[in-house]
């Protein structure tokens, strides 16, 4: 009989982070996924990273999950975006080589200790009055667990659209998991439909690339992994492929509108919601129709670069179409497609029935992670997977499960808005979503996160001694910058008047010029007095926390009273029914969220403050 | 415990009762005797101060009470001022404390800190917070009738405003590879002094107190053709009703809004009483009898030829009408002194609205007496107050930030005075965003 401690449905994005997770914190866990093969496949976009993205991305790094490090090591392209924006909104952007990703996550599955995959397809849940027992294989076969994570991405009642056709399926060349989809029903939990797009793939040696737009990788190459770009190892390096630009025209749309009647998105087969920032091209061709032109990305796919991704133009319309309208666009006149787009539906959970653990609310020890919560991306599911492996670690081990708050982590945004919140549409990380946008960057998720990650025991001490490391190396600069000292009559400064219109008044640091929002670290390592920084890359953080000091200190104050109500812990057997003075409404919804803290019931619709202050008043008086 | 931030609150019951209290509670509290009271109080003992402008001008003589920590109702340090209910002084008071030393109070916080610092028990606290939660109702009722007509108009304006520029911003930052729109600087800057120039014209309007919607009302009755609606206009200063001398002109309840003394009122001018069968005169009386309801005063007007005689009582007797004032119109008829003399504790008028005589006296009367009769309402006014000012201050960083190319700051700003705005308003501001970008522009490579 197979026996672990945690069991992880599913070898996609979620599950890879969770099973590693999970086998890091030292519990036996079994990886159950339908091919061995597709673990770590990208079933769309083979890109990791873009705004917000490789925000949640970082995060899952400084605890030491996968995504990161197996894309910087795949990378075919590599880009920082918003380079001239200001830090907290910059964000890495790798186009990886969609095999080389695929076969080093399985390479990082098979060689960690504790970690079993099993092949095959898990088509019930086993429960014993109550309690999760383990699942059962379509096979017959059992496996059997403490706890289980699903992570079954777009699997669960799967259907995908290509113009008239529709079959079911997880995605193109997948079974769907039907009969995993019907324990779920069968047992209440609430389940909806949503939909998302691919475009069709191209074969390179049909594009003619002679008239396109090149774009190569920035020159400073950077990396999403803090183990590259912070601690000082270096990626695997596979050859560089640059992405090309081309642009649709009134002739393609005229093609797609004169065709939109056999797109099930337009004829009614398809009602399910998609996501609005990943129109389909019928769609844009339709809202945007003022526009001449929609910008088209030439993906590579892979390092054989056999297949291109034309990034922009996801449909489903027929197959025939989709050719006629791709040949309009200038490079693809002679173009051949290798896999046609599709629209796919599928069921997901509404996430509302989870705790910000992401365990079941239903049933104890089982947790769900990915696309089945409503997310859409790799960054997302991976971001969820991380957690919820911790958390069923954390369940095995019998210690206190973990999330971060919304203000420590763009993970902690996520989570709550869909446990909070819920989605109507597949939700996608976008910075704006957070708050604390500016406490919450790029540089230093690994200072938010790393540290918490080793006490729950998902982070190896060698990479808290290189966050250490880091750290003091920061504080070292800083301090340096503080001690040399700029006086108003002095040629460095005559030197900045001249530069920046900068008139001294009295005595500056150099750490104090940062502040200044037209004087980056460049400039101040141009100075004379500057002398020899320890490291460059070290002093450009320095220079990057002076620019928000400013800004956290005011919101750290402005925010710190609401925190202390914000944080306030509900305990979990309070009974809503039971507290004087609720309005009904008010004793529903509060009993459907359950929320975790003050702060998180405040976010949910139609809770006044005065329901917040009955609680407060109830749960001192109650818990004491 | 802690101490917490000062908290500050008109805590009158409602209606216009003689007295207003304003509470105050928090560390805060000696800091205002000190500097704002300037005497010393001895707790617990009432002491008689004056209020004064910072130009010196008296505001009003209030008594003081201070209650050391932890002898008082929460707690904490607090201090109560007692004025003589006048609204306006009271909410005056009250700004002059909320600019420097405290923050309005939520509904039920008081009752909160109390609790919290072992006050009272449970089973009160949980009897109050009943309370808090009607009283929440009828804030927020009273914060909706405040929001009507252009003042909520203007603010929606100007969420709408904020949130193209944000949309803008936001999708320059978000979808930077996508066909985002053109943002300049440039732009951002003549788009952010819009903004402050329409939100400081708006924060002067509620300085002045005629944003409030939720106003006295002040109806007008009488018997028909006796000047009631020539009273009207004379109080409108403009022709609002028709004015004629054929009786029953006037046959449905015309409402009028005036502002005196910084108030805000409704003037209702009505179909004149009588005994009478015509179906559409005794649909207008009909109309008259529930505008003497919901006033709260109302402006009885007799022709002064023909006096205040029997059926003008059996009028005022048989409509229940308790809170009203005579007026006796048309003196330049019978050549009566314009006076205002009071019989057994009502107001008698004598004016002529042709001539203008004694109507300085009622105008000046009927100023004095507009003081909104919900407290809330003063108090939403003021909570509005707060938000567009933290929003003018995040707009004016706004401008600094993009005066130094820092579009990520400005759009911290935005985002914060977009949120003090919907703290007006109500609504999602994360989710109006993303409505605002998907819609105006194609994202999505
Ligand atoms: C057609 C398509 C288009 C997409 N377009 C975009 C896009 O434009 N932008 C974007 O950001 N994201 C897009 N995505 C989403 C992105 O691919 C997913 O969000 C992400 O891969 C989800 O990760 P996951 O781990 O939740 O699930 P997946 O990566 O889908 O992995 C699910 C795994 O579960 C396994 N599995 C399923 N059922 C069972 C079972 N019963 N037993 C055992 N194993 C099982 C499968 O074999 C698979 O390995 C798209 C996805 C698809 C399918
Ligand atoms: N002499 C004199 N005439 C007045 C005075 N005020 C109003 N009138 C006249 O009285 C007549 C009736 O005035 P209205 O204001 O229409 O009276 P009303 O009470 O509203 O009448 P209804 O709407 O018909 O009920 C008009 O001809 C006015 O000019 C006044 O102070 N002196
Ligand atoms: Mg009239």
């Amino acid at each position: 009989m197979k026996k672990f401690d945690v069991i992880v449905i599913g070898g996609g994005h979620a599950g890879c982070e969770a099973a590693h997770a999970a086998a890091r914190a030292n519990v036996s866990v079994a990886l159950i996924t339908m091919k061995h093969e597709s673990i770590g496949q990208m079933s769309c976009n083979p890109a990791v990273g873009g705004i917000g993205k490789s925000h949640l991305a970082k995060e899952v790094d400084a605890l030491d999950g996968l995504i990161c490090k197996i894309a910087d090591h795949s990378a075919l392209q590599r880009r920082k975006l918003n380079a001239s924006k200001g830090p907290a909104v910059q964000a890495t952007r790798i186009q990886t080589c969609r095999d080389t990703y695929k076969s080093k996550m399985q390479q990082a599955i098979d060689a960690q200790k504790n970690l079993s995959v099993v092949e095959g397809m898990v088509s019930n849940i086993i429960l014993d009055k109550e309690i999760l027992q383990g699942v059962v294989m379509s096979d017959g076969s059992k496996v059997f667990a403490k706890t289980v994570v699903l992570t079954t991405g777009t699997f669960l009642g799967g259907k995908i659209h290509i113009g008239d056709k529709s079959f079911s399926a997880g995605r193109l060349g997948d079974n769907a998991s039907n009969e995993l989809e019907n324990f779920f029903k069968k047992y209440g939990f609430s389940l909806g439909r949503l939909k998302t797009g691919t475009p069709p793939r191209i074969l390179k040696s049909s594009i003619d690339y002679s008239l396109l737009e090149e774009q190569g990788s920035d020159k400073n190459k950077p990396c999403l992994s803090y183990m590259h770009d912070h601690y000082g190892q270096t990626p695997n390096i596979i050859s560089e492929i640059p992405c090309h630009i081309t642009y649709t025209n009134n002739e393609t749309h005229k093609i797609i509108k004169d065709n939109q009647s056999l797109s099930p998105l337009y004829n009614g087969v398809i009602d399910s919601v998609g996501p609005r920032y990943c129109p389909s091209i019928e769609d844009k061709v339709e809202r945007f129709y003022d526009k001449d032109a929609h910008q088209v990305f030439l993906e590579p796919e892979t390092l054989s670069d056999k297949e291109i991704y034309p990034n922009g133009l996801s449909t489903c319309l027929p197959e025939d179409v989709q050719l006629s309208f791709l040949r309009t666009i200038k490079g693809l006149e002679n173009c051949e497609i290798t896999q046609p787009g599709y629209a796919i539906e599928y069921s997901y959970f509404d996430p509302r029935g989870l705790t910000k653990y992401l365990e079941t609310k239903k049933i104890k020890n089982l947790f769900f992670a990915g696309q089945i919560n409503g997310t859409t991306g790799y960054e997302e599911a991976a971001a969820q997977g991380i957690i919820a492996g911790i958390n069923a670690s954390c369940s095995v081990r019998n210690i206190e499960m973990w999330c971060p708050n919304r203000d420590q982590a763009y993970i902690g945004v996520m989570v709550d808005d869909l446990v909070t919140l819920g989605v109507t549409e597949p939700y996608r990380m976008f910075t704006s979503r957070a708050e604390h946008r500016l406490r919450l960057r790029e540089d230093n998720a690994d200072e938010r996160l790393t540290a918490i990650g080793h006490k729950l025991g998902v982070v190896s001490s060698e990479r808290l001694l290189s966050l250490k490391n880091k750290i003091q190396k920061i504080k070292a600069e800083s301090k340096r910058l503080e001690e040399i000292k700029i006086l108003p009559s002095s040629k460095v400064s005559s030197i900045l008047e001249k530069k920046f219109n900068l008139k001294l008044k009295n005595v500056q640091t150099m750490k104090s010029l940062l502040k200044m929002s037209d004087i980056g670290y460049k400039d101040i390592q141009g100075l004379e007095s500057f002398g020899k920084t320890i490291n460059s890359d070290i002093g450009h953080l320095v220079a990057i926390q002076e620019r928000y000091e400013g800004y956290l200190k005011r919101q750290d104050q402005e925010v710190s009273n609401i925190l202390k109500t914000q944080n306030i812990k509900i305990p979990e057997q309070i009974i809503y029914n039971e507290i004087k003075g609720l309005s009904n409404e008010a004793k529903e919804k509060l009993s459907e969220v359950m929320p975790h803290t003050l702060g998180q019931a405040s976010r949910i619709s139609g809770i006044t403050p005065a329901i917040i202050s009955l609680l407060r008043i109830y749960i001192k008086k109650h818990s004491l | 415990m802690t101490v917490k931030e000062t908290i500050a609150a008109i805590s009158t019951a409602h209606g216009k009762s003689a007295i207003g209290v304003i509470r105050v509670s928090g560390k805060n509290v000696l800091k205002i005797i000190k500097d704002f009271i300037g005497s010393e109080l001895k707790p617990r003992f009432a002491t008689n101060v004056k209020i004064r402008e910072k130009s010196n001008a008296l505001i009003d003589d209030v008594i003081v009470i201070y209650y050391k920590a932890p002898s008082s109702y929460t707690g904490e340090d607090m201090l109560e001022i007692q004025s003589h209910g006048n609204p306006i002084t009271m909410d005056f008071i009250l700004e002059q404390i909320c600019d420097v030393y405290a923050r309005l109070s939520k509904p039920g916080e008081f009752t909160e800190r109390a609790f919290l610092n072992n006050k009272i028990d449970l089973v009160q606290a949980e009897a109050i917070a009943d309370l808090i939660n009607a009283s929440h109702i009828s804030a927020s009722k009273a914060a909706m009738i405040t929001l009507q007509g252009n003042f909520s108009k203007n603010i929606e304006l100007l969420i709408e405003e904020v949130l193209a520029l944000r949309a803008n911003i936001e999708a320059c930052i978000n979808f930077p590879e996508d066909d985002s729109p053109d943002n300049s600087n440039k732009n951002n800057f003549n788009a952010i002094n819009s903004l402050i120039a329409k939100l400081s014209k708006l924060i002067k309007s509620v300085d002045n107190g005629i944003v409030v919607n939720k106003t006295p009302t002040i109806t007008i009755i009488g018997k028909p053709n006796v000047g009631k609606s020539s009273l009207a206009n004379l109080l409108l200063g403009e022709q609002g009703s028709i004015v004629s001398s054929t009786p029953g002109t006037t046959r449905d309840a015309l409402h009028h809004e005036v502002v005196l003394a910084k108030n805000n009122i409704t003037i209702i001018d009505t179909a004149g009483l009588r005994k009478t069968s015509d179906s559409i005169e005794l649909q207008g009386i009909e109309i008259t009898k529930k505008s003497i309801n919901t006033a709260s005063l109302v402006l009885y007007v007799v022709d002064d030829s023909l006096g205040f005689d029997t059926e003008d009582k059996a009028l005022i007797a048989e409509n229940k009408i308790n809170n009203y004032w005579v007026v006796n119109n048309k003196i330049d008829l019978t050549g009566a002194d314009p006076t205002m003399i009071k019989i057994s504790n009502v107001n008698h008028f004598n004016i002529s609205t042709i001539q203008n005589l004694g109507t300085d006296n009622l105008k000046k009367k009927l100023s004095e007496n507009s003081v909104p009769d919900d407290e809330t309402t003063g108090t939403a006014r003021l909570r509005h107050r707060e938000h567009l000012k933290s929003c003018l201050e995040n707009l004016y960083m706004a401008l600094d930030c993009n005066n130094n190319l820092q579009l990520e700051l400005v759009a911290e700003e935005l985002r914060l005075a977009h949120v003090s705005l919907v703290a007006i308003m109500g609504g999602d501001v994360n989710e109006d965003l993303l409505d605002k970008i998907f819609s105006d522009f194609c994202i999505g490579k």
